[in-house]
């Protein structure tokens, strides 16, 4: 979830915050096990550890979903469904309601609201100080989903955006922005979602970029060696919100040598992490006394990889915007 | 286009979004960040309100993100304007959170103020050392000073205010800098004179 402060042209991220494990196939996942136990309780049989069958009842669930969603009511049937060994039939025949679909769906729908929980007290708001909010996603269709929006921030989300379509015009937007040569009225300004760590001794982190400052940034802090007459230091990047190293995914790392060779405590070196408007974030270290330094640049992958971006080119070269021109 | 063109926009084909003004002014900020504060980077008075702080940020935004130069791409003009951007936006995520404001302003009012003029986080070691070093010297951080107060806590609960007194004073004399055992003097002082005896 991401709020925004949208004025005078300026779209100013204020926060993000968000959880991976959420999404449509989450709530399709909750309707195949639920046709698992079904299944079992009818006919005494344990599907759960066969792929071919999970497939396929994934299939039927995301379809269920759909027409819950717009009938109420969904009817999940496949006479051939499965066979066993005696070449015995086994029908799958499910009813799924919007009750208990809804039942299903509220422990996601609860974790989402923990989310935008998150989100808000990093922008220091109550849910009742958002003036509009935007779906993204085709699961956000459902009538559930939309009436817990309602509920939580007191208005409706707004229903003149395509869910499916919000994120492409979006970038649309903002790619126009990026290459037009003419002034276009608006700017993003945007945040890093993940605070940016270096690992220390002991299995801990010190947070040297915050999640959701404003990008570009660069932040500094000295360091000290840890041993008496430490000749190298390695220079790990993490990112996340834990001060355990344990609880953070690591970035990259590098090392840092050849600075003055003395007792601990006395060699400083300032660690300097920068994070450049694409997302790029270079890290380096500077022996003070000295002025001996080194580097080292970590790609922030947010999805596409760069072989992803230049086949998605390569595949639009008769768009004046993949040449790089703009009228 | 021949490569001898200068970074100030002077003789360039220049779209419709970027100024020359706006792109001397790049150059004129860049220049002077490393003398200047936040304020001062921002353009704001020392006595900003929450609101002038966004106000200002916006309007520099407007003009100065590095996305409104991605059609002039000299890169020693491109340097600069990241780098004026960067400490933008480092001025504006520090005096829009009051406890970080407040703890910069004592920075550049201080006797250090050219090397406070960049905040930096206390290191969470750092943290957890300074309240460590809070709690010790509630009680003492010699052990003479620690005994004496312990005899001082004990004379306070027997209502004893002159051996409290007598107590504290002593435990001053090997901590003069406690700061804890000073207000407890004045507190014990205090309800010597209104409870009377000893």
């Amino acid at each position: 979830m991401s709020i925004l402060e949208i004025r005078d042209g300026s779209f100013e991220v204020l926060s993000v915050a968000g959880d991976t494990y959420l999404g449509g196939d989450d709530l399709d996942d909750q309707i195949v096990q639920w046709l698992l136990r079904d299944f079992r309780k009818r006919h005494g049989i344990d599907l759960s550890g066969d792929r071919n069958v999970i497939l396929r009842l994934r299939e039927l669930a995301e379809a269920a979903k759909i027409e819950v969603g717009r009938n109420r009511i969904a009817r999940i049937r496949d006479d051939v469904f499965c066979r066993d060994q005696n070449g015995r039939v086994f029908p799958l025949d499910a009813t799924l309601t919007e009750a208990e679909f809804n039942k299903m769906a509220s422990a996601i729908i609860q974790k989402t609201f923990k989310v935008c929980d998150e989100a808000l007290q990093s922008a220091h708001l109550n849910p009742s100080e958002i003036d509009v909010v935007i779906l993204v996603g085709g699961p956000t269709r459902l009538p559930v989903i939309r009436q817990s929006v309602q509920h939580y921030f007191g208005i409706e989300p707004l229903s003149s955006v395509d869910p499916d379509k919000v994120v492409s015009i979006g970038a649309a937007l903002q790619a126009y922005a990026l290459t037009s040569r003419n002034s276009v009225g608006y700017r993003l300004l945007d945040v890093t979602p993940i605070t940016l760590r270096i690992g220390t001794v002991g299995g801990f982190t010190e947070k040297i970029i915050e999640r959701n400052t404003p990008i570009p940034i660069e932040q500094s802090k000295t360091f000290t060696t840890s041993r008496d007459f430490q000749e190298k230091v390695k220079l790990r990047v993490y990112q996340g919100e834990s001060n355990r190293v344990d609880e953070c995914e690591l970035l990259g790392e590098f090392e840092f040598s050849g600075f003055r060779v003395a007792p601990r405590g006395e060699v400083k070196i300032e660690v300097t992490f920068e994070i450049d408007s694409d997302g790029i974030v270079n890290v380096s270290a500077l022996e003070k006394a000295t002025g001996l330094k080194a580097s080292t640049t970590i790609q922030l992958s947010s999805g596409l990889s760069e072989a992803d971006i230049e086949a998605s080119r390569k595949n639009n070269m008769d768009l004046p915007v993949a040449m790089g021109e703009s009228r | 286009m021949n490569d001898q063109t200068p970074p100030d926009g002077s003789g360039l084909d220049l779209p419709d979004n970027i100024s020359p003004e706006i792109l001397a002014a790049v150059e004129i900020k860049a220049a002077s960040l490393d003398e200047s504060d936040y304020f001062q980077i921002l353009e704001v008075p020392t006595d900003a309100d929450q609101h002038q702080i966004k106000d200002a940020y916006r309007a520099l935004a407007r003009d100065f993100h590095p996305d409104c130069f991605r059609n002039f791409p000299v890169p020693e003009f491109q340097a600069q304007a990241n780098k004026l951007f960067k400490r933008i936006n480092e001025a504006y995520f520090v005096l829009r959170d009051d406890a970080k404001r407040a703890q910069y302003v004592a920075g550049i009012t201080g006797p250090q103020r050219e090397k406070k003029l960049r905040w930096s986080d206390e290191s969470e070691a750092q943290k957890q050392a300074a309240k460590r070093r809070n709690t010790l010297e509630r009680m003492g951080t010699t052990s003479q000073g620690r005994d004496c107060y312990q005899l001082a806590l004990r004379a306070i609960e027997g209502k004893r205010w002159a051996e409290a007194v007598r107590q504290i004073k002593m435990a001053i004399l090997y901590e003069p800098q406690n700061e804890y055992f000073k207000e407890k003097l004045s507190e014990v002082e205090a309800a010597a004179k209104n409870g009377g005896n000893g």
